[in-house]
């Protein structure tokens, strides 16, 4: 099973990335076609952001067996999930969860925004909270 | 919270007293077409920056207490303050004209603010809807991140439907204890009005006393209000709004930021 979850930020620029394998054998051609995903997923995502006044805005778009799902802050900064399984309940809470982490990455006066977020913290502290 | 608040309002002068030195003794060093005029109109300039530092430490205190004295000692210096205005005159010019390095700091301080301006409206919009239509997210700015940062909401908000929209704040709270020695005289009238009104109350309330400045006061005064400006800017633009912000105060406590909005077409 292959997961990946992406932060882009106002600018569409990918600002932080994490990918989860289940196999060895998943991992060598399917982080390119994950990224594109995401990346066709973002023009639905701005439109539903248009209509829809919740950061959650659920499943945005299906490819092949891929689900993805979103979470727009105020500012524009997207949280992408691309998964296989289908839990909507379980991204939520995920994706609040990234969210309040996000916001201490944002306090931080050495991190410019919309910069890459490179905290090895972070990183870490992203693939607990997916694992759960 | 309160803690908070004064640390930043500690922050904020300790940055402004900086720049305002640095400013001056920078462009003593930097130009040396400067003529000698100018450099002891300069030295002059910094030794009554300081004074006026410790003067304005040393007010607040007098204030309350010694009200006879000081109006004894304004009569004879109404005199002396005279002068000293006439000195200043041509230090006007030197204050105005903006030079790159001015451009240079006032660019960032305003950075600073811009920076803190995103900051707090990301961290603040956290459990609030997003904003679809331009008056909330003006809206949010006067009353959230005021609310946030300075502990009161804006007193006016103001469009002229074209893209421009004002924030009124009648007692801004990072230049409300700002008093300058030169006009002296005139918090003393103002102060003695006011314990006229005041002899039949018995408590006397804080006045905030609106106080004409003179230009240069206003001058000085401006550099103050870069880091609001900045502020409004970057909060406005983590909510999705680009625009050009500016901030004035004609009267002492009370200020007027300007944000133009900037249409990408």
């Amino acid at each position: 099973m292959i997961s990946t979850f992406m932060i882009i930020g106002k600018d569409d620029v990918p600002l932080y990335e994490a990918s989860f394998f289940n196999s060895k054998k998943q991992k060598e051609g399917s982080s390119h076609l994950s990224q594109f995903v995401i990346h066709a997923a973002l023009d639905i995502i701005e439109e539903k952001v248009l209509s829809n006044e919740n950061f959650f805005l659920g499943v945005v778009d299906n490819f092949n067996n891929f689900t993805v799902s979103a979470f727009v802050t105020t500012g524009m900064v997207k949280f992408v999930l691309l998964t296989e399984n289908k839990n909507v309940d379980s991204t939520k809470a995920f994706f609040n969860d990234v969210y309040e982490l996000y916001l201490k990455v944002i306090l931080n006066p050495f991190y410019k925004q919309n910069s890459p977020i490179v905290s090895p913290y972070f990183d870490k502290k992203v693939r607990e909270k997916f694992s759960k | 919270m309160s803690v908070s608040y004064s640390l930043l309002e500690q922050i904020i002068f300790e940055s402004v007293h900086y720049v305002i030195r640095t400013v001056h003794s920078q462009s003593k060093v930097l130009d040396p077409e400067e003529t000698n005029l100018r450099v002891k109109i300069a030295t002059r300039f910094n030794e009554k920056e300081e004074k006026k530092k410790k003067e304005k430490d040393i007010e607040k205190d007098k204030e309350k207490k010694n009200e006879n004295e000081n109006q004894k000692e304004n009569q004879q210096e109404t005199v002396g303050n005279k002068k000293k205005d006439q000195e200043n005159v041509p230090q006007l010019e030197f204050i105005s004209s903006k030079t790159d390095i001015e451009r240079n700091i006032i660019n960032r301080l305003e950075i600073i603010g811009y920076r803190l301006g995103e900051r707090t409206a990301e961290r603040i919009a956290k459990n609030k809807p997003r904003f679809q239509e331009e008056v909330e997210k003006m809206r949010f700015v006067a009353k959230d991140i005021w609310t946030e940062l300075f502990g009161k909401m804006v007193n006016n908000l103001r469009t002229n439907h074209q893209g421009k929209w004002m924030f009124q704040d009648d007692d801004f709270k990072l230049i409300r204890n700002i008093s300058f020695t030169l006009s002296e005289e005139l918090q003393n009238l103002n102060h003695q009005q006011n314990t006229r009104k005041n002899q039949q109350k018995q408590k006397q309330t804080t006045t905030t006393t609106n106080i004409t400045m003179t230009e240069s006061q206003k001058q000085i005064l401006q550099s103050y209000l870069y880091i609001p400006c900045g502020i409004i800017r970057g909060a406005l633009s983590a909510i999705g709004v680009e625009c050009t912000v500016t901030g004035i105060c004609e009267q002492l406590p009370a200020c007027v930021f300007t944000a133009k909005i900037i249409n990408k077409k």
